[in-house]
């Protein structure tokens, strides 16, 4: 491979990698704080992008349509923990399995949704005009609308990240994370808590279906393709680590990207290598304590 | 009544079954049977796993489909024989589950759930991408089904009454082969380490070892349920290893209630005959079946079966 060649390939795994980041985001927090691995992620990111669809045929502007996407995915995230889950964990606080099944028959339910209301063809999300075509960065020429995609989900990445990292609101989030109970002891509404960062991963996973979807094709089963990607990243990282997820999704966009590059027919085989060589090596993941099981 | 005498009316209705075809009710509904009593040895199959050996699985669709695969393939290129084509079939979902469990025995909870369902996907897209061996999406059409010669009786497996006795006998097997294993010295240690891994470990019980085992033995009598599915089809395609199905056949297990494998006939009944009805029905069945997966969680955790009887209540998952 040339140069300019290798760089292309490189961004094109960051673009992959930090939409990752978004997906990821909610699947390690909510595992982190919850216990649960949320089976409907992949369902709510396939509502954001036809959320957008919908929006931007209504209003006419897709920047409309990615800023209402995640905000109404995010209050549906939300009703979903404070209605179904909070409920049935208080129940059962032991069940790894019950949560898993919830959200396994959520995804479905919303799935069919999907086609109900949108039909179970494959549709296309506009991009907006101004970021047809593509830009020359120095020797490489790139789509326009993934460099966007790129910037994009970097920016809103970096600011889960300064919310998580620098914020009050993102200290309780990680005590509630190392240790719920210890965090419920020292005066955080754990239950409170949940609600919020379901509901804030659910919004992520919907921004990056926009965008996403909009680099692609949007379909009722749009979302099983990437939430695996992002389920492998939080696994590589680590379950429950914020940390491990980012590094997991970038890791995880560059063999994606070089994978489809070099070996075409096998790349994700490859992908499923790489995790499982991670788990051998560390059975909770680069960063994942073994805390929690 | 004891247990023999209460299941005497339903093994005698499932025995004469295919003598209604064609007076009472259609060939369809025969077939229907045949799908519940595949789906409910899959279920009991797992249940041995998650149920008795509390290996939360999310993959077991990996071990139905590699039995399938493996089945149909022998079919096609070994040998039109029932016992060539659903041994390999058992033996290939066997192998699997030893390489799963080699790298899975240590993990635990959700992790293990991660492995397995990763697992079932590998295969998956190896089932997608391998067209030349598997027909990738479009999946591999079957061969000549095989026949079966015992003394003067001659069973046609195209016959769907012929092949529904043989399902029936088989899974009626499994059936057996699971309690024999639930009874057995082995199984009464794996349901110690369920209750307490820690206590089972001090009192000598080699945990590690318990556990690839199960999941050895639950993933060879899931390859078996898919070998038979192969065959009942005459056709395979990677829906078979989807996690769709890794998810269902939990439903089922779960339905009917984990840790009593006759609760996998029930789950099975409920929610394959659910499903049929509903794809009938309604071209939107996958939002009625999603909001009953919902239902189930949400009002029966326990599974049905001990809604019925409810002295014998334990844990879920």
């Amino acid at each position: 491979m040339s140069p300019e060649a290798i760089l292309t390939q490189v961004l094109m795994g960051l673009t992959v990698g930090v939409n990752l980041v978004l997906v990821a985001t909610g699947l390690t927090l909510v595992f982190g704080m919850m216990g649960v691995i949320n089976f409907a992620h992949a369902a709510l990111f396939m509502l954001g992008a036809y959320l957008g669809l919908a929006t931007t045929a209504r209003l006419g502007s897709f920047w409309l349509g990615l800023a209402a996407a995640p905000l109404a995915i995010g209050a549906l995230g939300a009703a979903v923990e404070r209605g179904l889950l909070r409920p049935l964990r208080t129940r059962f606080p032991d069940s790894h399995l019950l949560p898993l099944l919830l959200t396994f028959g959520l995804g479905l339910f919303f799935e069919g949704m999907a086609k109900v209301i949108w039909g179970a063809d494959v549709v296309s999300l506009d991009k907006p005009a101004a970021l047809a075509g593509a830009v020359t960065l120095g020797r490489i020429t790139f789509p326009t609308y993934w460099l966007f995609a790129l910037v994009a989900a970097a920016a809103l990445a970096a600011l889960v990240w300064l919310v998580v990292e620098r914020t009050a609101l993102g200290l309780t989030i990680r005590a509630a994370t190392q240790d719920p109970t210890m965090a419920a002891v020292l005066g955080v509404d754990v239950a409170r808590l949940n609600t919020v960062v379901f509901g804030l991963g659910s919004a992520l996973a919907a921004a990056a279906g926009v965008i996403l979807g909009a680099m692609t094709s949007l379909s009722p089963q749009m979302g099983s393709g990437v939430v695996l990607d992002a389920f492998i990243a939080v696994v590589i990282g680590g379950l429950g680590s914020f940390t491990g997820a980012i590094v997991g999704a970038l890791l995880l966009g560059q063999v994606q990207s070089f994978g489809v590059a070099l070996f075409p027919a096998f790349h994700t085989p490859l992908v499923f290598l790489v995790m499982a060589v991670v788990l051998v090596l560390r059975p909770t993941g680069l960063f994942g304590g073994a805390r929690r099981t | 009544m004891s247990a023999p005498l209460r299941w005497t009316p339903v093994a005698l209705a499932l025995a004469l079954a295919p003598l209604g075809v064609g007076r009472v009710y259609s060939a369809y509904y025969l077939n229907l049977v045949t799908w519940i009593l595949i789906f409910a040895l899959f279920a009991a199959a797992l249940d041995l796993a998650l149920g008795y050996g509390g290996l939360v699985s999310f993959g077991h669709a990996g071990f139905f489909g590699i039995g399938a695969y493996a089945a149909a393939l022998a079919l096609r290129h070994v040998a039109p024989s029932l016992a060539v084509s659903l041994g390999l079939g058992i033996l290939a979902a066997a192998a699997l589950a030893a390489l799963v469990g080699w790298f899975a025995v240590r993990s635990r909870g959700v992790y293990l759930a991660m492995l397995t369902f990763a697992f079932a996907q590998l295969f998956y897209e190896i089932a997608v991408k391998w067209v030349a061996v598997t027909g990738g999406s479009d999946g591999l059409p079957g061969a000549a089904r095989p026949r079966l010669h015992a003394g003067a009786l001659v069973l046609d497996l195209a016959d769907k009454r012929h092949m529904y006795w043989v399902a029936l006998a088989l899974v009626a097997a499994g059936f057996l082969l699971a309690r024999r294993v639930v009874g057995s010295p082995f199984g009464r240690a794996l349901i110690a380490i369920r209750e307490s891994e820690a206590r089972a470990a001090a009192i000598g019980i080699d945990v590690d070892r318990h556990r690839r085992l199960a999941l050895i033995v639950s993933g060879a009598l899931s390859g078996m349920a898919g070998g038979l599915f192969a065959i009942h089809q005459n056709f395979v395609s990677p829906e078979l290893l989807y996690f769709a199905l890794s998810g269902e056949v939990v439903i089922i297990a779960l339905l009917g209630g984990l840790g009593t494998l006759h609760g996998a006939l029930v789950g099975a009944v409920i929610a394959v005959g659910i499903k049929e009805v509903l794809s009938t029905w309604t071209d939107n069945w996958l939002v009625f079946l999603g909001a009953l997966y919902v239902l189930c969680v949400m009002c029966f955790p326990q599974g049905l079966v001990r809604l019925a009887a409810p002295g014998g209540a334990r844990r879920a998952g």
